[in-house]
């Protein structure tokens, strides 16, 4: 095993140094202050990547929108524990009928929107059709099962699906599901209107955005007053910034090789967890040679992942087997169904006559795809066919030849959403997998009750698994730095949502 | 000398409306769907189709660029497709930000380059000279992120003076604002300082060459009289146009050291318009960045023939 201390930058520091006694004289010019901007128990500042192109997650697919808003700003009906179990929250509770088709939700008393006006069931109809009726982005699907929501009373919902769905209950603890005002949709873009324990203050664009603590909550008040959510296109400049003393916590460390930098006595504690995140080598299963079962079993075996882990994310990860993350209740161990052996791999290629054949792995321009690319082009020409890696500008230009064209043979790319298995069932989507069997077992999942839903998806993903759909590289790890002191960070990345209403300042011990 | 002005207006506006359709068409040609980057993974083809109908992004690209062109006399940069907000007022939020940035480097750029390259020449072939030279010369290899990178080092992280990154409005904070610009302004300034400092040297050797100057000397004026009463003014010119040109070296400089440094100007604004193929932003940052290259070269010309007599009545 090798030691994962990563080397600190000490020529680079001395330099600085040398840097520092020049520039002295500007310094005294410009006076000097504190740290950085003031800190204090009354404000968490979180360090993010990618800042939201716009605040309204209904037309836009950014994942930093819901990350920022959802569960903060906005609440759904129910949501995630930090288990990952569904429990009410804007309804108090709820039943599913007896033929799994109808949900009836009695929703709490006394609760408001931002913007005064009274949450009622009318709110959750309206909230539910309008995912229908006007959101744009691709995951609004996920609500086309509703057949009817209707309010029965003011606080109470009735939801009649067309099948029973478990995946629609799913759904609606994330962003699908949140919970808007009638009268308070016109400028989502800026001037969200939501339930949340907290209200959007400000937002600089370009640098950050802060939530102020939501006076009127209907719940527990959060303990700290303000969150600044400040966003860095460069996560070198968010890890120095930590560093200087400007941010609290760094979400999801995305410099696992730095983390090093973050020592306990420099006041940092390191919290590492799990994540939805599946860095899948995706296989084009319609195209040869990766149409033939073997080739695809042949991928698989050839990969080293362990080694793979350690290039792509200085060894900070899970190997999992298939599309199921630990997380999920029905997880299995399944990295044994295609274990790395480099002489069954070259067999397997030489039985389905692919020697010489050249393999297209078209990779997102994004570090961890980028490094791991390297590792299976290198592992895979072992058996006997050739890889290209090309880099492509991500999103844009992947998401559009890669992930709507479908042009490629082999990519690497990240599947972060909760429970995404489903997503190989769809023969159009870019695997082209069209395994039947697999596709009647993730259906018959979501129609079934807990106990089949939990059997059904576990034999789904080793159906999967055996069919080598596709290679799951390793499992993104919930790297989160945080400033010695405060509590209440979830460990592992449940949900969509980065929930500030737990944290707190410990006091001084 | 008003018909010094007029031509060059003319040319000047000849020339935006050139880079206008230039922009536009060259983000016509960049791969990716702006459409399919805002709906995500899953969106399926007939809400693509409709997202792109609904911008009318489905229409003639010359239908497009007229548009949208024709907008720009009024100041109407056009709406975003991506966050449906209007282009114009973002921009000049931003560009104030990028104003002072550049403005401020471009104050240490002459602030370390007329001394050091006015003592260089006045000191030539004795060891200053050959100091400013080497330090020049790394200075002009060394890129600005890789300076503001270890400038954060060391005076943020190391020694905890300044803050990492951020900002801070000049109007809501003057001091703060400043502590928060020294870095980037030193990034940016020091490097175009070192290409200046060059420039300065070889216009004072240059003047220094003049019969003029030898005829000063002759009367009796001292070395550093010479230097000032007319190796400034002379060198001057030179200098003057070198700045104008550095003027679109600084305003891409900025694209990185904004990023370094998270400060939310134009540079900013524009690397993350590309990153969503927001592309009514794009064309609009970059217009604005190329009229102010355009309208500096155009102004430093005219201030050349103001300070120069001779190259006015050369035509």
């Amino acid at each position: 095993m090798r030691a994962l201390e990563p080397p600190r930058p000490h020529g680079l520091a001395t330099t600085a140094r040398a840097l520092a006694a020049g520039t002295a004289a500007v310094l005294l010019v410009s006076g000097c202050g504190a740290p950085d901007d003031g800190g204090g128990a009354d404000q968490v500042r979180v360090g993010l990547v990618a800042e939201p192109a716009s605040l309204d997650f209904t037309s836009n697919d950014g994942a930093a929108i819901p990350q920022a808003m959802l569960s903060n700003v906005y609440e759904g009906l129910v949501e995630l524990d930090a288990e990952g179990e569904i429990r009410p929250l804007l309804a108090e509770e709820y039943e599913r009928s007896e033929d799994g088709r109808t949900y009836t939700f009695r929703l709490r008393d006394g609760v408001r929107f931002s913007d005064g006006a009274e949450f009622t069931a009318e709110d959750a109809a309206f909230s539910i059709e309008r995912v229908k009726e006007e959101w744009t982005i691709g995951l609004a699907d996920q609500m086309d099962v509703v057949e009817e929501a209707t309010a029965t009373d003011a606080h109470t919902l009735e939801v009649v699906l067309e099948r029973p769905s478990n995946g629609w209950l799913y759904a609606m603890t994330t962003r699908i599901g949140a919970m808007f005002s009638r009268t308070g949709v016109d400028r989502l873009a800026t001037d969200p209107v939501g339930t949340g324990p907290y209200t959007l203050d400000t937002w600089e664009r370009g640098d950050r955005l802060v939530l102020r603590r939501n006076p009127d909550y209907w719940g527990e008040a959060p303990q700290v007053p303000t969150v600044v959510f400040r966003y860095f296109q460069d996560p070198g400049a968010m890890n120095r910034t930590m560093l200087a003393g400007g941010l609290d916590v760094i979400a999801n460390m995305q410099e696992p090789e730095e983390l090093g930098s973050f020592t306990a006595d420099g006041g940092f504690r390191v919290v590492e967890g799990t994540t939805h995140g599946e860095v899948v080598l995706a296989m084009n299963n319609d195209e040869p040679p990766l149409d033939d079962v073997r080739v695809r079993r042949a991928v698989r075996h050839a990969i080293d992942r362990e080694a793979l882990l350690e290039t792509a994310w200085a060894g900070h990860g899970t190997l999992i087997g298939s599309m199921v993350p630990p997380l999920d209740p029905w997880y299995e161990d399944l990295t044994g169904v295609h274990p790395y052996d480099p002489d069954r791999a070259r067999d397997l290629v030489e039985e389905a006559g692919a020697e010489g054949e050249t393999l297209r792995l078209r990779v997102p321009n994004l570090p961890y795809a980028v490094n791991s690319a390297q590792v299976v082009q290198s592992d895979v020409e072992k058996t006997g066919m050739d890889v290209e890696i090309e880099s492509l500008e991500f999103p844009a230009r992947w998401l559009e030849e890669v992930h709507g064209a479908g042009d490629y043979d082999m990519s690497i790319i990240a599947h972060v959403e909760p429970r995404d298995l489903h997503l190989f069932a769809d023969p159009d989507y870019y695997f082209h997998y069209g395994g039947e069997k697999f596709a009647d077992l993730v259906e018959e999942a979501d129609r079934g009750s807990p106990q089949e839903q939990a059997d059904k998806t576990r034999e789904a993903a080793r159906v999967l698994s055996e069919d080598a759909a596709a290679d799951w590289l390793f499992l993104m790890p919930n790297l989160t730095v945080a400033r010695e002191g405060l509590a209440g960070l979830p460990r592992d990345q449940v949900g969509e949502a980065f929930t500030a209403k737990t944290l707190h300042w410990e006091e001084e011990g | 000398m008003i018909g010094h002005v007029l031509r060059a207006a003319g040319w000047l506006a000849a020339s935006l409306a050139l880079a206008s359709a230039a922009v536009f068409a060259c983000l016509q040609l960049l791969p990716g769907d702006p459409a399919r980057v805002a709906l995500g993974l899953n969106a399926d083809p007939a809400a693509l189709a409709e997202l792109r109908s609904r911008h009318g992004l489905d229409r003639p690209a010359a239908v497009r660029y007229l548009e949208w062109a024709g907008g720009l006399p009024r100041g109407d940069f056009g709406t975003s497709h991506v966050t449906g907000l209007e282009v114009g007022p973002q921009i000049a939020e931003r560009a104030g930000v990028t104003f002072w940035l550049v403005l401020g480097s471009l104050a240490v750029a002459v602030a370390v380059a007329l001394p050091a390259g006015t003592a260089a020449a006045a000191a030539r072939g004795r060891p200053l000279a050959g100091a400013v030279a080497v330090l020049s010369q790394v200075g002009v290899a060394v890129p600005a992120f890789l300076l503001g990178t270890l400038l954060t080092y060391a005076l943020a992280v190391r020694a905890g003076w300044l803050p990492a990154t951020g900002y801070t409005a000049l109007g809501e904070d003057p001091g703060e604002w400043a502590r928060r610009m020294v870095m980037p302004w030193l990034s940016l300034g020091l490097v175009q300082g070192a290409v200046l400092t060059r420039f300065t040297r070889s216009a004072f050797l240059r003047v220094l060459g003049e019969d003029y100057v030898r005829t000063a000397r002759a009367k009796g004026v001292g070395r550093a009289g010479v230097l000032l009463r007319h190796g400034l003014p002379n060198a001057g010119v030179a200098l003057l146009t070198v700045i104008g040109l550095q003027i679109g070296t600084l305003l891409a400089g900025t694209v990185v050291v904004e990023r370094v440094f998270v400060v939310p100007g134009l540079g900013d604004l524009l690397l993350r318009g590309v990153s969503d193929r927001d592309l009514v932003l794009v064309q609009g940052v970059v217009v604005v960045m190329v009229a102010v290259v355009l309208a500096v070269s155009t102004l430093s010309d005219l201030l050349y023939k103001v300070i120069d007599p001779r190259l006015r009545s050369a035509r």
